[in-house]
């Protein structure tokens, strides 16, 4: 009989025990308990500190009642960038979070968090312009201003 | 909860290690192979594996959005700029290539193929339409990627785009033929070559209705129609030599007609020399009007029959007054007992029917009168009263032997041909016909009517003789 509930262990030594159907959430933990069995042993999540795992631990257990994903990359689900209220809500963290949250979605395969994650920062990014997205997500343009001027010209035609 | 930093349990940490690589398999992103993230790096968007970044711009639904992400820094574009080049290709018909097509951008070009960009690009999608027949689409037709590269110069753009022959990639037929007709109009034969040496272009005319519909279908021109009518004379060689043929008959002049009305006697004797003859009479008209008895000798040598070809061109010959051709018509077969209908130039109801000899008195010609006289043309008490109205003094005296002679009635062959008489070309009709004994008409059906004697032969619609059969109806229309 499967255990019912599960220890994580995050990159910074914290121990988290959380319901197996949540942490089922993640592919990765799920396909990890279906070829190795069960275990009392706490399960260490390498690239997740403990911040970021209690965040998306919070996600799991508010979606573990969502249907599982069918992992279809359809257009339709992509096309739409709206976010649910809660999510958006959940999403309102400062953007060291938000990447580590995408990034750590990612890693442990949760593709309705990690949707989520990518349609915030869309969502950041829309309507501006290159510069806007710079000063936005504080990036460094290493173009030289002849190299940027060339790029903008070659892209033009995406301009509609 | 703080727990020793060593885990308690190391089998457990290598399985996750394995199902890491195991499930990650993208060695791209330095997060993922880089367990122990340095703290002192901040997260950022500029941090990201190139696999999450194309996640986000997959979010992004408008390509200036994917274009700007794309636009931030050096790392930024080399992750997405394919993406941006793929999206346009699935989203907005390929638009990118005929960008690059304009302003001879071979690197983009080269990338767009290589992403699958379909050269019959398209801005605009089909739309719904609905009538009396329910609903259909209306497709819109495509830009020309090959004609915006050729007529901005941009050869090695146009050469590469010519070159791809993947399905669903390559350039449609429509697009090679229109840009095959605009070297022939532009005169340039080294992309003229090009074309009829390496790719395969139509040379015949477009097949399908497009939309908006540029005319009727059966005015569009084919390789030759559009080469004579360039005047670019010397490439319609090389164009036969490849294939190029006159076509099933349409509503434009033929090439044969072209090239007569052109006074390219050496085309004209290509053509017949391929056994290809005038679709219609235009040209022998033109001939007529311009007495080019020399043009007339190769059509004839090359077996020219002038039963078929030659009442309007004997109209025409009288109306302008050469004897010679009158005299050249009548010896090799023009029948002098066929008339033509004379249409007046305000498009009047009153359209007049003319014998051979009618014509020759309504246009005051004497000595043609004479001649078909001599050579048994029908004339009866009609043609004299007309001299008489004319005060034709001269003629009235040749004609004065009719004046018991009822008049004929000029019968004309509508009905007989099932009102497929204004389309049916000369090619079509039965070979070894015999043009009966009887005075009918050929309807000269000039648009705004005849002016001058050229109008005559010049884009007007003919209404094409057809023979009636002994005991039939003819009723004029």
């Amino acid at each position: 009989m499967s255990a019912t509930m599960l220890t994580f262990q995050s990159n910074d030594g914290v121990d988290i025990t959380i319901a197996r159907d949540v942490a089922e959430r993640s592919v990765l933990i799920k396909n990890m308990l279906e070829d190795l069995g069960d275990t009392d042993e706490a399960i260490p999540i390498p690239n997740v500190n403990e911040a970021v795992l209690r965040k998306v631990i919070e996600w799991c257990e508010h979606h573990k009642g969502d249907p599982p994903s069918t992992g279809d990359d359809d257009d339709s689900r992509r096309k739409t960038t709206d976010i649910d209220e809660w999510d958006q809500k959940f999403m309102q963290v400062d953007q060291e979070m938000l990447f580590e949250i995408i990034l750590a979605a990612n890693y442990l395969d949760i593709k309705g968090l990690l949707d989520v994650g990518c349609k915030t920062v869309a969502n950041m990014i829309k309507g501006k312009s290159p510069e806007e997205i710079r000063k936005t997500f504080n990036i460094q343009n290493d173009f030289t201003p002849e190299e940027e001027d060339q790029i903008r010209r070659e892209n033009e035609w995406a301009e509609e | 909860m703080r727990l020793e930093s060593t885990p308690l349990f190391p089998s457990l940490t290598v399985l996750a290690h394995h199902y890491q690589s195991l499930f990650k398999p993208t060695p791209s992103s330095h997060y993922l192979t880089s367990p122990s993230h340095p703290l002192h790096l901040m997260t950022s968007l500029n941090h990201l594996p190139t696999e999450l970044l194309l996640l986000i711009a997959q979010h992004l639904t408008t390509q200036p959005d994917i274009s700007h992400l794309a636009q931030v820094n050096k790392r930024h574009y080399r992750a997405l700029h394919r993406y941006l080049c793929a999206h346009n290709i699935q989203h907005h018909g390929s638009t990118a290539l005929l960008w690059a097509a304009q302003t001879g951008n071979l690197a983009l070009t080269t990338k767009l193929l290589a992403a699958g960009a379909n050269i019959v690009t398209w801005s605009r999608e089909p739309e719904p339409w609905t009538d009396t027949f329910g609903q259909r689409y209306i497709a819109f037709p495509t830009e020309n990627p090959l004609l915006d590269a050729a007529q901005r110069g941009h050869t090695a753009v146009l050469r590469l785009l010519l070159d791809e022959n993947r399905p669903h990639q390559a350039a449609s037929p429509d697009q090679r033929r229109t840009l095959l007709h605009w070297a022939l109009r532009a005169h340039d034969g080294e992309l003229v070559e090009l074309l009829v040496q390496h790719h395969a272009v139509p040379f015949d005319s477009r097949p399908d209705r497009d939309w908006p519909s540029p005319g009727p279908p059966d005015t569009w021109p084919s390789a030759l129609n559009v080469a004579l009518e360039a005047g670019f004379y010397s490439v319609v060689p090389r164009l036969v030599e490849r294939g190029a043929n006159p076509g099933p008959y349409r509503r434009r002049p033929c090439p044969v007609e072209q090239a007569i009305c052109c006074n390219q006697l050496h085309l004209v004797e290509l053509f017949l020399g391929r056994g290809w003859m005038p679709h219609r009479d235009y040209g022998v008209c033109y001939i007529a009007d311009t007495k080019n008895l020399a043009m007339l000798r190769v059509l004839l040598a090359r077996g020219l029959d002038l039963r078929l070809y030659g009442t309007g061109a004997l109209c025409v010959a009288i109306w302008a007054g050469h004897v010679d051709v009158v005299t050249m018509l009548l010896d090799h077969g023009a029948s002098a007992r066929l008339g033509c209908l004379w249409e007046t130039t305000d498009r009047s109801p009153s359209m007049d029917g003319y014998t051979p000899v009618g014509f020759a008195v309504k246009w005051r010609r004497l000595e043609i009168l004479r001649l078909l006289l001599n050579r048994g043309a029908h004339a009866d008490r009609a043609d004299l009263e007309m001299a008489r109205e004319q005060g034709f003094e001269e003629a009235v005296d040749l004609l004065l032997r009719f004046e018991d002679s009822a008049p004929q009635p000029l019968v004309t062959v509508f009905e007989e041909a099932g009102g497929l008489l204004f389309d049916t070309p000369v090619e079509l009709l039965e070979p070894g016909l015999v043009v009966p004994e009887r005075v009918e008409l050929l309807v000269l059906d000039v648009p705004g009517g005849v002016a001058d004697a050229s109008q005559i032969w010049e884009g007007m619609l003919r209404y094409v003789l057809r023979p009636v059969e002994e005991g039939a109806s003819s009723d004029e229309r």
